[in-house]
């Protein structure tokens, strides 16, 4: 379980995050929407603890967040920027394999070989292995830090529940990455993983979400099942655009029309 | 990069540095062939007794023999130091001339030459030796703190202020070893001169041993943190997200990175752009992985730094040219296309550092 306590997050005066609490489940894939600047980087930033919250408290099973050491953490806890920029020339096979580190001291096991085998399969990135991660496209470089970061909770540690947060993780790739990449999000939720993930597209949440949170300015003012949680009024709530759900018979979802 | 090419890198460069070694022991001011070596070596194992004269073997173990070994650690140090303090300012134009490191290193070294005589409670005591070195450590731990203190925000490095940075700390350390030698006495103020541009002329067994212990403990540290240099290649946060302490990681860098140039200034002076131009080559043969910069590093900045100072001794021979100008030489047009190139990328939007 990963549970939030009236978080706020103040950044120079202003505060950003103003009074968050709720709960995210295993066996579900969350989602966080929200216009820009609503704080819904800074609440996931928060839960990844790459910040601290000003005022509140974190979660993760039974312990807080900062009570954790980020050494441990990093064996069941992953995060996906949404953008990583990195200098040097690499094999692709090197960047997933920095997804292992927190699991071996100095060598990569056969295990951890085969794991990032694995995920950058899962990828379909197969062929990709030894080419340099710098001539790679901004989307192809995402998806080999989503390889990278399936590998680093690719399995259960010790019976802890697994994290995966995800930040905006499908703003560069096209339309046919960004289903494949939301399904296998969806799966890793299914194997006992808190799954949260940043998103803009109303429709891919609709479509996957199984928990969804709308933050405005700082507050949370929805949440719940996207079918009943993402409604017209909400949507020109959060984004002041005067939207349609329709209900087409083809599909089993509905559509938010703009 | 597969593991098995960056093994025959290896040993292709230990190869190398085997071959530079003997090459720059027999030319020189006296040249010395190779069968003489090699007597020279039997003769000092005890297997056989020759007949070359004592003077013969007076220059070459007091003489060449040290100093050939001496640019090759230092060599090696130098450019350990390069693909440090590159990972840490995740930026591959970073050197130790650029970053103050060398230039603060001098000056603490400096000082002591100019003011240590005055210093009269050590002399004599089991300071005295070491006094030189630990100078040159704080002068060069100090401006790397302020050049990455300065250039570093939120886990960024900006590599205009980076460089800026550097140039102010240079200046500042620049005039302070300006106004030592100004105030020196004749012979400390040559001697600050010569150094300024690197010189393995007065390299000795001591000094060779100081810089090699320094050299050794540094690269053993190093590759203990080789994994989390390549994490922290992804961005601070990320490396966070890894299980690494990156605050406590860019200390001991930092702190490693300053020893061996520290030690190394104190003995040969400053020498630029061996750190920038190895790293860069190694890269383009095998790939970022710090492990193998690392060991690659060693090995080809000690080929790197025998070979320049055998030019130095040979191209005006019998006079010599200071080390750093051929260094400079090479080492400067490198970096200012690394610098085009990395201004174009990041013209891209592609390229940050």
């Amino acid at each position: 379980m990963l549970k939030l306590e009236n978080l706020r997050f103040s950044i120079g005066g202003n505060e950003i995050i103003k009074g968050v609490s709720g709960e995210f489940e295993p066996g579900k894939l969350s989602m966080i929407i929200g216009p820009n600047g609503s704080g819904k980087s800074t609440l996931l930033k928060m839960m990844s603890g790459t910040l601290t919250p000003t005022v509140g408290t974190i979660w993760l099973g039974d312990a807080a967040l900062k009570k954790q050491s980020e050494k441990k953490l990093a064996k069941y806890r992953a995060v996906l920027s949404q953008q990583t920029d990195m200098p040097f020339p690499l094999t692709v096979e090197e960047v997933v394999m920095m997804g292992r580190y927190p699991h071996f001291h100095y060598k990569p096991s056969i295990k951890d070989i085969e794991i990032c085998r694995l995920a950058l399969e899962k990828l379909q990135m197969k062929g990709f292995a030894n080419r340099n991660y710098l001539t790679l496209s901004g989307g192809e470089q995402q998806r080999v830090h989503f390889a990278r970061v399936l590998a680093q909770i690719w399995e259960p540690h010790q019976n802890e529940l697994r994290y995966l947060f995800l930040d905006e993780p499908i703003a560069s790739l096209d339309l046919g990455y960004q289903h494949e990449f939301l399904k296998i999000a969806k799966e890793i939720a299914l194997e006992n993983t808190i799954v949260v993930a940043i998103i803009h597209d109303l429709n891919l949440a609709m479509q996957y979400a199984d928990h969804l949170v709308a933050l405005k300015a700082g507050r949370k003012i929805v949440e719940g099942r996207p079918s009943e949680a993402l409604t017209e009024k909400l949507v020109l709530d959060l984004y002041d655009v005067p939207a349609r759900i329709v209900y087409p018979k083809e599909v089993d979802y509905p559509i938010i029309a703009i | 990069m597969m593991k098995s090419t960056h093994g025959r890198i290896y040993g292709g460069l230990a190869l190398l540095l085997l071959g530079v070694i003997l090459i720059a022991c027999s030319q020189g001011a006296i040249h010395f062939s190779y069968s003489q070596l090699c007597d020279f070596i039997l003769e000092q194992s005890g297997i056989s007794n020759n007949q070359w004269p004592a003077l013969d073997k007076e220059v070459f173990f007091q003489i060449r023999l040290p100093r050939v070994l001496m640019c090759a650690v230092v060599g090696a140090a130098l450019s350990m130091s390069g693909t440090l303090m590159q990972a840490l300012f995740r930026n591959p134009i970073v050197e130790p001339g650029l970053i103050g490191t060398s230039s603060g290193a001098a000056l603490g070294a400096a000082s002591i030459f100019v003011l240590g005589k005055q210093m009269k409670w050590v002399a004599g005591t089991i300071f005295e030796p070491v006094l030189l070195p630990a100078a040159a450590f704080a002068g060069g731990l100090l401006a790397t703190i302020i050049v990455f203190k300065v250039s570093n925000t939120k886990g960024r490095v900006i590599v205009a202020t980076m460089i800026l940075a550097g140039v102010a700390v240079n200046a500042i350390a620049a005039s302070g070893t300006g106004f030592l030698s100004y105030i020196a006495r004749d012979p400390q103020a040559r001697s600050i001169t010569f150094w300024n541009l690197g010189t393995f002329s007065g390299a000795d067994w001591f000094g060779l041993g100081l810089v090699l212990t320094a050299t050794i403990i540094s690269f053993v540290l190093a590759l203990r943190y080789a994994k989390s240099l390549n994490a922290l290649l992804l961005g601070e946060a990320e490396a966070l997200h890894l299980g690494i302490n990156v605050e406590s990681l860019k200390w001991k860098i930092i702190l490693i990175n300053t020893l061996m140039v520290g030690v190394a200034t104190a003995m040969v002076g400053v020498i630029g752009f061996v750190g920038l131009v190895v790293p860069h080559l190694l890269r383009m043969l095998g790939g970022s992985d710090n492990r193998f910069l690392l060991i690659g590093s060693a090995l080809l900045g000690a080929v790197w730094l025998v070979l320049a100072d055998l030019l130095a001794r040979v191209v005006m021979a019998p006079a010599e040219v200071p080390i750093g100008i051929i260094t400079a030489l090479v080492g400067a047009p490198v970096f200012l296309m690394m610098l085009i190139n990395q201004v174009r990328s990041e013209k891209k939007g592609g390229f940050y550092a």
